[in-house]
């Protein structure tokens, strides 16, 4: 698979710690979510008791145990890197709980079959693999889908990335996004008992990524007062 | 996965309903396939059509369903590559018009392109697929006489739970009372209606309800069919589109109708096997398997 130079332009905006920068010198029009305002607050992950909060949070604590790999230091795929994005993208796009489900269910599989080193540099940010497969679900699940145009404004990307991004995703997916609904029930089951487990779990790691992550806006909040 | 070059284009087929087909050869094997092209926007993305007809076809093989053998995707341009058939039900029928006058097709043609066309659907909904778009211009045939379902542009899954269904399926002529009323919740039912028009059309040669808009379609099903009310159809009434002010109408004798175009005399089960596809109520009407358990098919079961 070739990555062509859009790919490695674009993949620093949706990393978290590089937030601060893209809005130094942001030409897009639309920003990646999280926007301002919303990072501090779309990091604070409750299990609550509402369905649709504790599957945000399960998928986004899926899609971070998927991603997270030590020897990745540009990309921060960490929780409370990607909790943002996914819950800001995910009600931008009106999505319901199946239309989530099918596209952590499509982001597993492809995350799963494949060596994460393997994978070109824009497939191993999250964000941006979870958005495709996000965009396919909507597809495959929706009469009338969102126009590209639309997905651009939800996520920032520009279009020609997310079309490139998407014919990638939909070949190593081999084009089988239809899922069985028995295979559908038992992952939604999964999904939701994953609470008690992945919750802690992906608590512990979301603290230290916190810190991490204040480390990081400190530096490039430093940078910005240089510049 | 192939590569474009590995195919010889040909002459065009046709236009589906987002793509041109055109004749290919396969050059390392020789064989004839069609060629499925979809122009793509380099900022556009992959049209959900064909992102569903190709998923879905991938999961659907059978004799009566056109086999999807191979995927081209490049940026500019898709390439779905299916098996070659020789002609398709609408051409068929056409190519048998004498000067004016449709002629309908040999009540053995009939059945046997039938039973394989439900043979299909059948296999389509076991696997929890509709495929909303049943028109003899999706029907694929060749010399053999193998009847097979194709273009599954307007297909969708409905096993697991999807959002709202979009009322504007099916091509006018075969579309069903409750969508053409309105009904967002339309199933399996759906296919079937469209199966009936099309056997209606076999024997005739003549679509069975040429209606030129929505309001006419209703008019033209209800003239033959009767108006229905809520002791015939529970809950017609509560249809977006439904209307108190329909003129009302009893239901005809579909044999008095059929009769007059085909040359030879139809008999009684052939008719009953009509009523049972083409029942207002979507609930009455037949589903594919038992279709299948139909007497008029009794030859081929027993």
């Amino acid at each position: 698979m070739q990555v062509t130079p859009d790919f490695q332009a674009c993949e620093l905006k949706c990393s978290g710690p590089y937030l601060h920068q893209q809005k130094q010198h942001c030409r897009d029009i639309y920003q990646t979510p999280p926007h301002e305002g919303l990072v501090r607050k779309a990091c604070v992950i409750k299990a609550s008791s509402n369905s649709s909060s504790a599957l945000n949070h399960n998928v986004t604590a899926l899609v971070s145990k998927l991603t997270l790999h030590p020897q990745n230091k540009r990309i921060n795929n960490s929780i409370s890197s990607i909790s943002g994005f996914l819950v800001e993208v995910l009600k931008r796009s009106k999505s319901n709980r199946h239309t989530t489900s099918l596209a952590s269910f499509y982001f597993t599989r492809l995350m799963q079959a494949e060596k994460f080193d393997a994978l070109p540099e824009f497939a191993q940010c999250a964000k941006r693999v979870f958005l495709i497969c996000l965009i396919l679900a909507h597809k495959f699940l929706t009469d009338n889908t969102f126009s590209a145009e639309t997905w651009s404004k939800i996520s920032g990307l520009p279009k020609k990335t997310l079309s490139d991004m998407e014919r990638w995703v939909l070949k190593k997916l081999d084009y089988n996004l239809f899922v069985e609904a028995e295979t559908m029930t038992k992952w939604n089951t999964e999904l939701l008992s994953q609470t008690t487990i992945t919750l802690s779990h992906g608590l512990k790691r979301y603290r230290r990524d916190e810190e991490q992550e204040d480390v990081n806006l400190i530096a490039s909040s430093k940078k910005v007062k240089v510049v | 996965m192939s590569s474009s070059s590995q195919f010889k284009q040909l002459e065009k087929l046709g236009n589906g309903t987002y793509a041109t087909v055109y004749k290919g050869l396969n050059k390392t094997t020789g064989v004839y396939v069609a060629l499925k092209e979809v122009k793509l926007d380099s900022e556009e993305g992959t049209p959900s059509t064909a992102i569903r007809e190709i998923s879905l076809m991938k999961e659907l093989k059978h004799d009566n369903i056109v086999r999807l053998y191979d995927v081209i995707h490049t940026e500019n341009k898709l390439t779905l590559v299916f098996e070659y058939m020789d002609n398709d039900l609408k051409k068929y029928m056409d190519s048998r018009i004498v000067g004016n006058t449709p002629r309908g097709l040999e009540l053995h043609l009939v059945k046997y392109f039938q039973w394989q066309l439900l043979e299909g659907l059948a296999f389509c909904h076991e696997n929890k697929i509709l495929h909303r778009d049943l028109k003899p211009q999706n029907l694929l045939i060749n010399k053999k006489g193998q009847l097979k379902l194709g273009d599954f542009g307007l297909a969708r899954a409905f096993g697991i739970p999807v959002n709202t269904f979009s009322s504007e399926v099916v091509t006018l002529w075969y579309r069903a009372p409750d969508v053409l009323m309105g009904s967002r919740t339309y199933s399996t039912s759906i296919d079937i209606w469209s199966c009936g028009c099309i056997l209606a059309e076999m024997i005739t040669g003549k679509p069975l309800f040429l209606g030129s808009n929505d309001e006419e379609q209703l008019k033209l099903i209800f003239d033959t069919m009767g108006t229905p009310n809520e002791a015939t159809w529970p809950g017609v009434t509560s249809l977006p589109k439904y209307n108190a002010n329909f003129q009302q109408r009893l239901p005809k004798d579909l044999k008095m109708i059929l009769q007059p175009y085909c040359e030879s005399p139809l008999d009684d089960t052939v008719i009953d096997l009509l009523h049972g596809l083409l029942q207002l109520n979507p609930d009455m009407r037949l589903s594919a398997k038992q279709a299948l358990h139909h007497p008029w098919f009794a030859e081929y079961y027993q």
